[in-house]
């Protein structure tokens, strides 16, 4: 029974019922608990039924006698098919409740438990770390802000705030370029003056989040790139740094296009003159870096402003570089020496400035009308060498003819003849020709056959690898999350409590089982033993009835001759008769025996019952019921 | 945790015996942790142990250790995803129980560090009251009312955590109004470890 | 207490015998109206057009009964020392109680008007609470943090002004403690007494 016991009180508090820690068995259950238990096993089981009725005892007599009456009548509703009445919870006894308990929990939904075994939600996780959280801050006591631990400056102070504040950082790496393509300097400048990225931001609190800041642009950067990559990279089947340079090439010229559109030279303007010479200086600098070659050799102005771009590039490098050293925080120098410095610097600055685009203005005024008049010259110069081959061969022309004019027949036959030959030559070679052609346009058809397939098979191939892609992506996350769910499981896991455990329940049952299987084989075994005794008690009688018989007659046999075995006869009868009675009486004590044992068990279960605990408590009842119902006439009396 | 190109690469540099031996290694994790906690890091890598290394290498090296510091913390990592992160990237298992120890050991600094990156209204810290008896004043006579002047002492944060008081004087009423819509609050809150 | 009249004073409402009883009623109505809400001198030309009087006259007898009305009941005297202190004047009986009426119909009006010039800090009007929990922010994923946040209504003067604060859930346990203590003092014994012998 004890085992029984636990497994109904563990339902039970699962039910919702709060039952102390002490209350072992179904013996210790007072009426309180019992109408508790019973309430709460019904509003699990169903809702409508239970909703109705506390899980307390009301004070009142009449209350709880209507109390019990309704809960048996749920129970009855249920299906219950034991005995059951408002005595049942009011003046309980052990076996009925216990049975009454067995058919509630059983009844009890399953979908409960199997609920529990789910892994929780993340809100509810959430919940519970919130929870935990708060409980935590409110354990701590509340100490003044001057004499706080480090424990409450984290939770009672609010501690220093700055907002996201991210800097550009200067790396020492390009994400570019390999870092062995990096030009000297560049390098030389990341391993002398570039100074650690801690120390790089202007407030050390904007530090993390600099750094953060520029790992989430260089993952997104990685990814937008994997994204065009497997999207239109690999279609175009060329290799990344191919397909990179051609968009870049690409790009380039469609800067160029439209802004060789937006500057449409206009006359009419005299301030966008320099504006626009500008821009196709720039233009000529993008062309440059593609078309170096031809302009080279043309030596127009395209070479004035490739020397211009290429010269002054490591040297604008270097000045870039060196400005941005100097614009990094340095702790040795004041603020105000450096303010005082960048000014003077500034205007200095400012004033090469001015000499220098006056310079410039100067220079390129020369460099316009020079290039003007070469372009005329050069012009010219084309118009005159093409007039003058035109007339070398009009002169060529003329002068064989003159050659042939004398003998002129002859000459005509000649030609004549010539001309046949040439034209039975062209037949013959295109008969030739003809004969070539065939297989070459079979090996060609062939060819292009051979091609159209690598193609297809190639864009098979690419599909495929577009679905791995796909299938990897697809992958890597499913791993990522079930990898998150196990951590959620193990935790989990962890925090399960470990008492109630699937293994020793099912432990219990088989040991319950065996030790069943075990008093059956015992019972067996008393059974055969009980029916072997039957027999031999039953072969014993059988042979002490023939025996007597035996003796009974030879006995008699004897009696009627002599006087002293007649006495021995009448012993003979005596002894069987007392033997007879003997027998007797201990087949009677056997039975009382078992009667008084019967009698022992029904008193048992009798007092199990605690009748005259019960009875008192009825009694007692009673008297309340009597005195509640006196009170009430009286009540009617004086109202 | 994903991690840029770049920091991986930084991080492979680091698991290099060739590049960084243990003593380095150690050296420079130590480095890494104490510049992003400290302020002053203009020379925080002239070390005699990492004199033989190529500083541009070594500032690298820096950013990509840095970086990923931030992210675990940032993350919440926990032990599996910095050791799976850093046996990715070639850490053999010395160097990564020596980064984690160093990483346990400058969480939580780091942890303020990243959750101090936040806005909030001023922290009330304490409260002090005074009750008053106002008798008369230069307008009415005989008020004879009891007045209470409250003042929350409030400390900002985004301020560099100057102190500053809210003063503000209640009637009986008013008072007994506040303190029902504090003990609101704070049943509200006790409910909600409840759950 | 008795109050006592300046001459100016007995002079200005010196008017008031001179005219119907039921127009010093108006008078008063419009004193009191003034005084919650400020003085408008058109009406005293109209009063003057109606009884052919100077508005100048109109306007020192409504001024009269206005500082009678304020200088009454900030003293708090009670309707006896009023009718006593009205004596002086030499009105006639009806006319002394249309202004006993008066000031104890008003009273307590304006002492309220006249309380809300007292130099004093800002007000408590309301406070506005939400329980928050700060889960993720973007430099630190995956933390709680709880505050209380509230919205602090005062007002001083006649502008309104909400601050806002917050705070941790143990300090809000500390602040409501305090502020417990702060109303159980003055049901005290020290203070009962200091209220009940002051009154």
């Amino acid at each position: 029974m004890e085992e029984v016991d636990r497994i109904l009180i563990h339902s039970l508090r699962q039910a919702g019922t709060d039952i102390d820690e002490d209350v072992q068995s179904v013996k210790q259950f007072t009426s309180e608990l019992i109408v508790e238990a019973v309430v709460r096993c019904l509003r699990v089981i169903d809702p409508g039924l239970g909703s109705g009725v506390s899980t307390t005892l009301p004070p009142g007599m009449s209350a709880r006698f209507r109390l019990g009456m309704s809960l048996a009548q749920a129970c009855q509703d249920l299906g219950y098919k034991g005995e059951i009445g408002y005595q049942t919870f009011l003046y309980s006894n052990e076996p009925e409740i216990r049975s009454l308990l067995m058919f509630l929990v059983e009844k009890l939904p399953r979908e409960s438990a199997e609920a529990s075994d789910q892994p929780a939600g993340k809100s509810a996780l959430l919940q519970k770390a919130i929870a935990a959280q708060i409980k935590a801050q409110l354990a701590l006591p509340w100490l003044p802000p001057s004499c706080r631990l480090p424990l409450h400056c984290k939770t009672q102070s609010p501690g220093p705030c700055h907002s996201f504040r991210a800097q550009p950082l200067s790396l020492p790496y390009s994400l570019k370029a390999p870092s062995k393509k990096q030009a000297k300097e560049v390098k030389e400048y990341w391993r002398v003056h570039l100074l650690p990225v801690t120390s790089q931001p202007s407030q050390h609190a904007s530090v993390p989040a600099s750094l953060l800041e520029n790992h989430v642009s260089e993952l997104s950067a990685a990814q937008e790139w994997e994204n065009e990559w497997n999207s239109q990279g690999l279609l175009s089947r060329l290799t990344p740094e191919d397909y990179r340079s051609r968009k870049r090439a690409r790009l380039q010229k469609r800067i160029e296009e439209q802004l060789r559109t937006a500057a449409q030279p206009r006359p009419d303007t005299h301030g966008a003159t320099r504006s626009t010479s500008d821009l196709t200086e720039l233009l000529n600098s993008f062309g440059g870096t593609a078309t170096g070659g031809d302009i080279l050799t043309k030596g127009t102005r395209f070479t004035h402003s490739e020397k211009f771009t290429f010269t002054q590039e490591p040297e604008k490098a270097a000045q870039q570089m060196a400005a941005a050293a100097s614009a990094l925080p340095s702790s040795h120098q004041s603020e105000e020496d450096l303010k005082a410095k960048q000014e003077a610097e500034l205007s200095d600055l400012q004033q090469q400035l001015q000499q220098l685009s006056v310079q410039m203005e100067e220079v390129g005024g020369d460099i316009r009308q020079l290039t003007v008049s070469i372009h005329q010259v050069s012009d010219e110069l084309k118009q005159r060498e093409l007039s003058n081959s035109e007339k070398q061969d009009t002169v060529k022309v003329k002068k064989q003819t003159i050659d042939l004019l004398p003998d002129a027949e002859n000459n005509l036959v000649k030609l004549q003849s010539l001309v046949e030959g040439s034209a039975k030559r062209v037949v013959h070679l295109a008969s030739q020709w003809e004969k070539h052609r065939a297989p070459l346009i079979d090996e060609h058809r062939r060819l292009k056959e051979l091609c159209s397939n690598r193609e297809m098979e190639s864009s098979m191939k690419l599909s495929e690898i577009k679905d791995l892609h796909d299938k990897i992506r697809h992958s890597a996350e499913e791993a990522k999350k079930k990898e998150s769910l196990y951590k959620q499981l193990i935790t989990e896991y962890e925090t399960l409590p470990k008492d109630v455990s699937r293994s020793a329940y099912t432990m219990r049952i088989l040991e319950i089982v065996s030790n069943i299987k075990k008093q059956k084989e015992e019972i067996t075994k008393i059974l055969s033993d009980t029916k072997e005794l039957q027999k031999e008690i039953n072969g014993l009688t059988g042979k002490l009835d023939r025996t007597f018989a035996v003796t009974d007659e030879l006995v008699f046999k004897d009696a009627k001759k002599d006087e002293s075995v007649r006495k021995s006869y009448k012993y003979l009868a005596a002894l069987h008769e007392n033997c007879t009675q003997l027998i007797q009486t201990i087949e009677d004590t056997g039975t009382i025996m078992r009667e008084i044992r019967d009698l022992e068990e029904q008193i048992e279960t009798e007092n199990g019952k605690k009748t005259v605990s019960n009875l008192e408590k009825i009694l007692e009842d009673y008297k309340a019921i009597r005195q509640e119902n006196s009170a009430l006439a009286a009540k009617i009396r004086d109202g | 945790m994903e991690l840029s190109d770049s920091v991986v690469k930084g991080l492979q540099t680091l698991a290099d015996p060739a590049c960084f031996d243990f003593r380095a290694f150690t050296a420079f994790t130590e480095v890494a942790f104490d510049s992003l906690l400290s302020s002053r890091t203009d020379r925080a890598l002239d070390l005699p142990e990492l004199k033989k290394i190529d500083q541009a290498l070594l500032k690298h090296c820096h950013v990509a250790t840095t970086t990923f510091i931030l992210e675990g913390i940032k993350q919440n990592a926990d032990k599996s995803t910095i050791s799976s992160c850093l046996e990715d990237v070639k850490f053999d298992s010395e160097r990564v129980d020596a980064f984690y120890t160093s990483y346990q050991k400058n969480k939580r600094n780091l942890e303020s560090l990243l959750s101090s990156i936040d806005r909030c209204p001023p922290h009330i810290t304490d409260a002090s009251w005074r009750l008053e008896y106002c008798m008369k004043n230069g307008h009415v006579h005989n008020v004879n009312q009891p007045t209470f002047l409250i003042s929350f002492n409030t400390e900002d944060g985004g301020n560099e955590g100057t102190s500053s008081d809210v003063n503000f004087s209640c009637t009986l009423e008013q008072l007994q109004d506040l303190v029902g819509k504090m003990k609101d609050a704070a049943k509200s809150m006790e409910r909600a470890t409840q759950l | 207490m008795l109050l006592v009249f300046s001459d100016e004073h007995k002079e200005h409402l010196g008017f008031l015998p001179e005219v119907d009883s039921s127009v010093v009623g108006e008078f008063g109505r419009i004193a009191v109206e003034f005084l919650k809400k400020g003085s408008n001198p058109k009406i005293y030309e109209g009063a003057a057009r109606k009884l052919n009087v100077p508005s100048e006259t109109i306007q020192h007898g409504v001024e009269g009964l206005m500082y009678l009305l304020t200088e009454s009941s900030k003293l708090m005297i009670s309707d006896v020392d009023f009718q006593d202190s009205v004596l002086v004047l030499g009105f006639s009986e009806e006319l002394n109680k249309l202004l006993l009426q008066l000031y104890l119909e008003n009273r307590k009006e304006i002492r309220q008007i006249l309380g809300e010039l007292a130099p004093s800090l800002p007000h408590y009007q309301n406070l506005e609470w939400r329980l928050d929990v700060q889960l993720a922010s973007r430099a630190l994923r995956q933390q709680v943090k709880p505050t209380v946040t509230m919205k602090l209504h005062l007002k001083s003067g006649g502008t309104q002004t909400a601050r806002l604060f917050q705070t941790d859930p143990a300090t809000l346990l500390h602040l409501l403690q305090e502020l417990e203590r702060a109303l159980a003092e003055v049901k005290s014994n020290h203070c009962r007494r200091i209220l009940r012998n002051i009154k």
